[in-house]
């Protein structure tokens, strides 16, 4: 009960987690949170308790969430003894929970408000336990595009080759330019890599842009430059670009032109 | 032989020890030596309450009920409750025994025991398992719960009757709540209290209990003479009284859930707290159906009672009926007290913010009305309805009235026509004038306000602009004018055939010159007008009758009239009926024949004719009506004699 598990560390800061379930130990509060992983525009399932069985002696369970203002708002109450469960809430909630046989939370439409810890709460017996989750929202990015491409490179000269734009994701997608299927690495000199990251305010989905600047050589003509949006559920690779290679003569080539 | 002497001692020791327990009469015990001696012999066993009993047989080892015979039984257990001071039975609880039984009959009281029973077999026997006798019955009436009401006692032969007031207290009504299980008394009501009077006998006055009795007729009391009314009846409210109110809302129908149990109200978790539970309580007050029961903004808090917990299911009706659990704090764990707004509620209730508590909001509070619980809650959708009946209605009536008015109008008009037609038959003219005069207002009241007229009237309109001449037309506008409903200028157009004509092509110049040569003389004759137009006024132009020509002479139609109204006086002489010649259809439409039928005339134009008569009379040989419409000649002369003039003026 007293490790912590190094990917838990940022988990605040929602970066790449790489797997869909992962328990951390969290040293402070001695209980176990589940980190759920839902998918942008679809129902998000949150399991009570990992889907364990509902105890002999249920009087009932409770899904109750913390609120914008942190303190605690009821879902929904299902009692034992009841077919349908009661639904509580009086938000944006109210129409789009339901409790599952299993008492696993649904949540309809998940959007990145849904980002959030739920707690089904059992009572049973004499006996209450919370098992609280935290949910995270997550969508893979739009194909990515190059956009602003050049009309021409031209030989050693560091042209802007184009921006390329991974919109809506969340967490914000990585761009990766390729030339030939061989990474470009930014040195600065000959390839400059500006990304940059912007979110919608009113979706809280991410949208990434990387400009590439390049300097051309000869063997460049006909190479195919791809970008590739980097994202946790999925890595979409944007279509080939190629680019006319203007060469600047400095001495006519041998056997002439 | 000392010590044969002491063994004997002991041994009947011994069964004088046993024989006493034997005999000992409280509760229901079976020595060995008894079982041994007597194990058919039943025993009267009492219950908690003094006049509540059981006869009791052991058999296979276990206390059962007794069978007796169908006669005995009644019998016995009448026996038994009057010897146990109890008065007659109350009831009892048996089951049928089973054919070709040993039942008991016959047998002897002694102390709580039957003795000397004798045994037979019968069909019908009954077993016996409980006896109420008379005192120990109690009930209380009229109130919302068992655990509330008026005192009413039982006595055979004259059933349920109350107890007077005087001396009534809380210990004389401790007896009864305890008689009923209902813990003890909260307070007691006499005379003017809660709960109303009763009726038939009164059985006991100045009661004077300790409060242990088994029941009221162990009490001191005066039970022959009283001086007491129904008025007195004495009534209690007990601790276990299972009442459910709602508190702090605009009125009794909304508000927090409270739970009374002795004499405190206690709140309900919200944990529990449904649809279900909400139309139960709803409808236990009487308040309709359950509005709103959750999410209540800021929700309510317990209070520092008891905390109710209620699981129930759908197939409760009744609040009681579910099961009910104090003080589970574990279960209420951050629970909040559970709280209802039914739709009999009369007003806002205060704070809410959610949708639905708007709605409750901008409901304004009304008179009450009890039996219309369905109305409080939604009035919008019995109004739709409502609005539209009435709305129908109204038309209907606005209608009728109109039909009413205008009949009146024309009729009053008629005989002012007539009045003015027998009596200015030398001063057509005069009438003409004012035709004329007003006619010429008329049209330019249409058109200064065309909008006045309904669509039904703008062919009226037009009609009027390119119709100025026909004296019949102007009648119609002033007619037109004067009432104010264009739809029943349209229904008595529609009557005459020239009017229909006029209504269905509102857009042709050809119809009104129809209508205006009907009105004249069914098809007047366009030909006729133009010539007298161009003779007179080339201005008025008609020429051929045509569309163009009448929009042409519409415009100059005022024009003409007023200039026909200097020449109608040379009009009105025969002299300008001379180029008049019969009527020939040569309108489009051709209806001028059948429209030259006087039935179809407008009474109003009938009345414009009579008023030329006199012109008819003179002007009569100048053409020739056709034979059918022989009867309306009066009508065409008069119209002719305008047309004449008005084609002067208006073509």
């Amino acid at each position: 009960m007293g490790l912590r598990s190094g990917l838990c560390a940022d988990q605040s800061s929602s970066s790449t987690p790489i797997s869909t379930n992962h328990f951390c130990m969290d040293l402070t509060l001695f209980r176990s949170t589940v980190t759920v992983i839902g998918l942008y525009g679809e129902t998000i399932e949150v399991p009570c308790n990992n889907g364990t069985a509902k105890p002999d002696d249920l009087i009932f369970t409770k899904w109750k969430y913390v609120m914008d203002d942190g303190t605690n708002g009821d879902l929904l109450v299902k009692q034992a003894h009841k077919e349908e469960a009661q639904i509580k809430a009086m938000d944006g909630y109210k129409d789009r929970v339901s409790i599952a046989a299993n008492s696993s939370l649904m949540i309809q439409r998940g959007s990145l408000v849904d980002q959030r810890t739920f707690t089904c709460m059992v009572v049973y017996g004499s006996n209450l336990d919370e098992h609280p989750v935290d949910v995270l929202v997550h969508k893979k990015p739009l194909p990515p595009q190059i956009k602003d491409k050049a009309k021409e490179l031209e030989n050693s000269k560091l042209t802007s080759l184009g921006v390329c734009m991974a919109a809506d994701a969340n967490p914000a997608a990585v761009i990766m330019w390729f030339k030939n299927g061989k990474l470009l690495v930014a040195d600065g000199k000959t390839i400059i890599i500006t990304p940059s990251v912007k979110m919608d305010p009113s979706t809280g989905l991410s949208t990434t842009t990387s400009g590439l600047q390049y300097t051309a050589v000869k063997s460049d003509v006909g190479a195919k430059f791809t970008c590739t949006a980097k994202h946790n559920l999925e890595t979409l690779v944007s279509a080939p670009e190629t680019f006319i290679i203007h060469c600047e003569w400095t001495t006519p080539p041998p056997g002439g032109l | 032989m000392n010590l044969v002497k002491l063994i004997l001692i002991l041994q009947t020791l011994q069964s004088c020890q046993a024989y006493k327990d034997d005999s000992s009469q409280t509760g229901k015990r079976a020595s060995q030596s008894d079982l041994d001696k007597n194990q058919t012999e039943p025993y009267i066993t009492q219950q908690s309450n003094a006049c509540s009993w059981s006869p009791r047989i052991l058999r296979a080892e276990k206390w059962t009920s007794v069978t007796f015979t169908a006669e005995y039984r009644d019998q016995v257990a009448n026996q038994i409750c009057m010897e146990l001071g109890c008065g007659g039975v109350y009831s009892l609880s048996e089951t049928s025994a089973p054919p070709d039984s040993t039942c008991l009959t016959n047998c002897t009281y002694h102390e709580y025991r039957l003795q000397n029973c004798s045994h037979v077999v019968r069909i019908n026997c009954s077993m016996v398992s409980d006896v109420v006798c008379e005192h120990q019955a109690v009930r209380l009436a009229e109130g919302e719960h068992r655990c509330a009401g008026r005192v009413e006692l039982w006595r055979e032969g004259q059933q349920w009757g109350t107890v007077c007031d005087d001396e009534w207290d809380l210990r004389d009504a401790d007896v009864v709540c305890a008689q009923l299980g209902c813990g003890y008394a909260l307070s007691v009501t006499k005379q003017g209290g809660a709960f109303p009077q009763g009726k038939d006998s009164i059985y006991l006055d100045e009661l004077n209990c300790t409060g242990k009795e088994g029941n009221l007729w162990q009490c001191p009391a005066s039970r022959e003479k009283h001086d007491c009314g129904h008025k007195e009846d004495a009534g209690v409210v007990c601790s276990e009284l299972k009442a459910v109110r709602l508190t702090g809302g605009v009125d009794r129908c909304s508000g927090k859930v409270e739970i009374h149990r002795n004499g405190s109200w206690g709140t309900v978790c919200d944990v529990c707290w449904g649809m279900d539970e909400a139309a139960m309580v709803c409808s236990m007050l009487g308040c309709g159906e359950p509005f709103r029961y959750v999410a209540f903004n800021p929700p309510f808090t317990h209070n520092d009672g008891t905390l109710w917990y209620y699981k129930c299911k759908s197939s409760h009706t009744n609040l009681w009926q579910c099961e009910e659990f104090a003080n589970k704090t574990l279960w209420c764990t951050d629970s909040k007290a559970a709280a209802l707004i039914c739709s009999g509620s009369h007003g806002r209730y205060i704070p809410v913010t959610t949708e639905a508590a708007t709605t409750v909001l901008s409901r304004t509070p009304g008179p009450v009305t009890t039996a219309s619980v369905s109305n409080d809650g939604f009035p919008f959708s019995m109004s739709l309805e409502l609005l539209g009946c009435i709305s129908l209605s109204f038309l209907l009536l606005m209608a009728l009235v109109t039909n009413a008015l205008l009949c009146c109008h024309y009729r009053r008009r008629d005989a002012v026509l007539v009045q003015q037609r027998h009596a200015k038959l030398q001063t057509p003219t005069e009438h003409h004038d004012k035709d004329y005069r007003d006619s010429v207002n008329l049209i330019k009241v249409t058109t200064s306000s065309p909008t006045e007229n309904d669509v039904p009237s703008n062919p009226r309109y037009q009609w009027t602009q390119s119709s100025v001449d026909s004296t019949s037309v102007d009648t119609d506008y002033e007619q037109w004018d004067l009432s104010t409903e264009t739809a029943v200028h349209m229904t008595t157009f529609q009557n005459s055939i020239r009017y229909k004509q006029d209504t269905r092509n509102p857009f042709m110049r050809a119809t009104a010159l129809d209508s205006l040569s009907e009105e004249a003389h069914g098809g007047d004759n366009d030909n006729v007008f133009i010539g007298d137009i161009v003779d007179q006024d080339p201005g008025c132009n008609i020429g051929p009758p045509s569309v163009d020509s009448f929009d042409s002479s519409s415009t100059s139609s005022e024009e003409c009239y007023e200039n026909t109204g200097k020449d109608v006086e040379n009009l009105v002489t025969s002299e300008g009926m001379d180029p008049w010649q019969p009527p020939v259809t040569h309108n489009a439409n051709n209806h001028l024949m059948p429209s030259r039928n006087p039935d179809q005339t407008h009474s109003h134009d009938q009345g414009v004719s009579d008023g030329k008569s006199g012109d008819y009379e003179e002007e009569g040989h100048l053409y020739s009506p056709d034979p059918n419409q022989s009867s309306s000649e009066g009508d065409y002369d008069d119209i002719a004699n305008y047309l004449d003039s008005n084609p002067e003026q208006g073509y």
